[in-house]
């Protein structure tokens, strides 16, 4: 651990004991954000991205259950903590939003008393100094008329409102970290990019380092240092972000980015990955992705591939090269619709040599 | 905030008056003749017909009840056949005691209730919750009369700490507020545990848990506030319905209460004066409704702008 990062996850795990089985939401991952970076998580709803922000923060419900690791914070590993230094920590050093900003907010409260309360549970400072710094902070995320909107319940505001009131009190404490779970998810594009740009410039002025959860690469490519790509519990890849959009290694993350759309490329349908995220209870025995992957091989289907570094920071879990894949693509016979084509060197990628296709659905089933 | 109350209270007004003409037309449609029920079989023709013609009960019966909304809009209730005295005193002689019930029995309800459902909610699944929700299940399906029996053997009869029966000292209303108390407790703390859990679930609980506060901070400031809605209109409705007379319960204790003399009036035939209980229940249940409406706009903001 150096000082330079303020978080630091190190195979972490958590499961979900059921009465069908053990549920692994979050399996063996490790992440790691340095002081002042914005790092993403990105991948579809189920992949364990919310789980394991929800396991830094060490509110994991029944049945589930953090199993192992380390969450090492500032150097300290939370996972040691006792329930109310963790307490201490969570709104203080570590502040969390929501995806749903319409309903994460009380609404039989005002959003002053709410914000006030987010202050004076960690700070033994007078109401009338904890309104005025409420006050400044619902300024400082760009709330108009910040005065008579303390006054105000949540449900006379609207979404984007909401969600800047949520990151100011998220951010009142000035947190050394920030985590964000689809901060953006539930507002339309134009309040997306100011809820963004607004995260972005906290981080500019305060140096709070940020885990941004999203299922949106446009926010990824918008906003993240690096890059985290997760499917069942798993980080499948992992880069710089401009190494991951230049150089996309995992089919399960150019499918991501295949799912775009894009304005310079007309096409009649967007492109989507086939099928749904496995059920966590029956992973297949290899690659957790070989049921819905375009390229899988028996190989894929049998071994479970290892996450391995192919330089630079930029690893991957998978047994192949892309460039190997993308050769095989192309003397595959047949063409599906070519939707979505996002890059000029995976044009070809939407189409598996048909044999093993069928056989990873037999596998699905 | 204001308007909104008076609002209510006006649009109160038609129900009572249907509910008055209601009840006087249901209690009329009885065949027989009250005055003759009243004197049995050894009463004389021409009493009979003297006395129905003294109680007007020989007029058309729509004469009859606008007579008694007549009556009613001077605040007169009507006389007692049986007793021969005004129902507004025989009812303002009974109040006192039901209203000493009902008070003991709510707060008995409130204090056993609410803090059994919040444990049983915070205990989820556990020995805990299984043994308040199995004692509330019980509180709530023992026939009140049953249960009431049952104590007055075991603390009454056979133990000898408190009086069997009357309303003559305070130790009188233990046992009957407790035999009420139970069954409204059961229900409060069964609708106190479910709606808990159910807030327990919304995304402002989760808000509050990442703010760093502690689990009886969220319970208490986050969760039970919205959780209390529900349970309100019950206790309300309870505390209604307990002040309009526990009919059994006053019955099998001996308290000369409300439930009491309405239990007389229907064996009597004694229509003034059941009609005046009912009515009074009538107005307490909406004025119970009433309050829990603008408990409601204090506590939820939401619903004090509609």
């Amino acid at each position: 651990m150096t000082e330079t990062n303020t978080l630091e996850v190190r195979h972490l795990v958590t499961q979900f004991h059921t009465r069908k089985g053990v549920l692994p939401a979050v399996d063996d991952v490790s992440i790691t954000v340095p002081k002042g970076a914005i790092v993403g998580i990105v991948g579809e709803s189920g992949c364990g991205k919310s789980m394991t922000a929800m396991s830094i923060m060490q509110l994991i419900r029944k049945p589930g259950k953090i199993e192992g690791g380390e969450i090492l914070f500032l150097g300290k590993d939370l996972l040691k903590k006792t329930p109310k230094e963790m307490q201490a920590i969570r709104g203080d050093r570590i502040g969390m939003i929501f995806q749903e900003p319409m309903t994460s907010l009380n609404p039989v409260y005002t959003i002053g008393h709410q914000i006030v309360e987010a202050i004076r549970i960690h700070e033994k400072v007078s109401r009338e100094d904890a309104w005025k710094r409420a006050v400044g902070i619902l300024n400082a995320v760009g709330v108009p008329e910040a005065e008579e909107r303390m006054k105000a319940y949540p449900h006379q505001l609207s979404g984007g409102l909401r969600q800047r009131v949520m990151i100011g009190m998220a951010m009142v404490c000035k947190p050394d970290l920030l985590i964000a779970d689809e901060p953006t998810t539930a507002l339309d594009v134009t309040i997306e990019a100011q809820i963004l740009a607004l995260m972005k410039k906290l981080r500019d002025d305060n140096g709070t380092s940020i885990l941004l959860i999203t299922h949106n690469m446009g926010v990824v490519a918008k906003m993240c240092d690096y890059v985290y790509v997760m499917y069942a519990g798993k980080v499948m890849e992992q880069a710089d972000v401009f190494e991951l959009f230049r150089n996309v290694q995992h089919p399960y993350t150019a499918g991501l980015l295949r799912s775009i759309p894009r304005i310079d490329n007309v096409v009649k349908r967007l492109y989507s990955i086939p099928g749904v995220v496995p059920n966590l209870l029956h992973l297949p025995e290899g690659c957790s992705f070989c049921t819905r992957c375009p390229y899988a091989t028996d190989k894929c289907m049998e071994e479970r591939p290892e996450l391995r570094d192919i330089g630079g920071g930029h690893c991957v879990r998978c047994w192949w090269q892309m460039s190997e894949l993308e050769g095989k693509a192309a003397q595959a016979p047949g063409q599906e619709d070519g939707a979505g084509q996002v890059t000029g060197q995976e044009s070809c990628s939407g189409q598996a040599p048909e044999p093993e296709k069928e056989a990873g659905q037999i596998l699905g089933q | 905030m204001l308007k909104k109350i008076v609002n209510r209270i006006l649009v109160s007004i038609p129900v009572l008056i249907g509910v008055v003409f209601l009840i006087f037309m249901m209690l009329n449609v009885i065949p027989g003749n009250p005055i003759e029920v009243m004197m049995k079989e050894h009463a004389r023709a021409d009493v009979v017909k003297r006395m129905t013609h003294y109680y007007g009960l020989d007029k058309p019966v729509l004469t009859q009840f606008f007579i008694y909304l007549k009556n009613l809009l001077h605040g007169d209730l009507g006389t007692s056949y049986k007793l021969n005295r005004s129902v507004n005193s025989l009812i303002a002689d009974a109040f006192p005691y039901t209203l000493k019930l009902a008070i003991a029995a709510a707060l008995v309800a409130w204090i056993i209730g609410i803090p059994a459902g919040i444990i049983s909610a915070i205990k989820e699944n556990t020995i805990i919750d299984r043994l308040f929700m199995g004692v509330s299940l019980l509180g709530v399906s023992m026939p009140v009369f049953w249960a009431a029996l049952l104590f007055q053997y075991v603390f009454a009869y056979k133990l000898g700490w408190v009086p069997v029966s009357g309303a003559d000292t305070w130790q009188s209303y233990i046992l009957p507020s407790i035999v009420l108390g139970w069954s409204s407790a059961g229900t409060i703390a069964r609708l106190t545990r479910s709606n808990l859990l159910e807030v327990l679930e919304e995304d402002y609980i989760r808000t509050a848990w990442a703010k760093g506060l502690s689990q009886a901070g969220v319970i208490i400031h986050h969760a039970f506030k919205n959780a209390l809605l529900p349970v309100i209109t019950m206790m309300a409705i309870q505390v209604a319905s307990l002040l309009s007379g526990a009919v059994i319960t006053e019955t099998v204790f001996a308290i000369p209460g409300i439930g009491r003399l309405a239990v007389d009036a229907i064996t009597d035939r004694d229509m003034p004066l059941l009609q005046g209980t009912v009515l009074f229940t009538t107005v307490l249940i909406i004025a119970g409704n009433l309050i829990a409406d603008v408990l409601y706009s204090v506590i939820d903001p939401r619903i004090r702008e509609n």
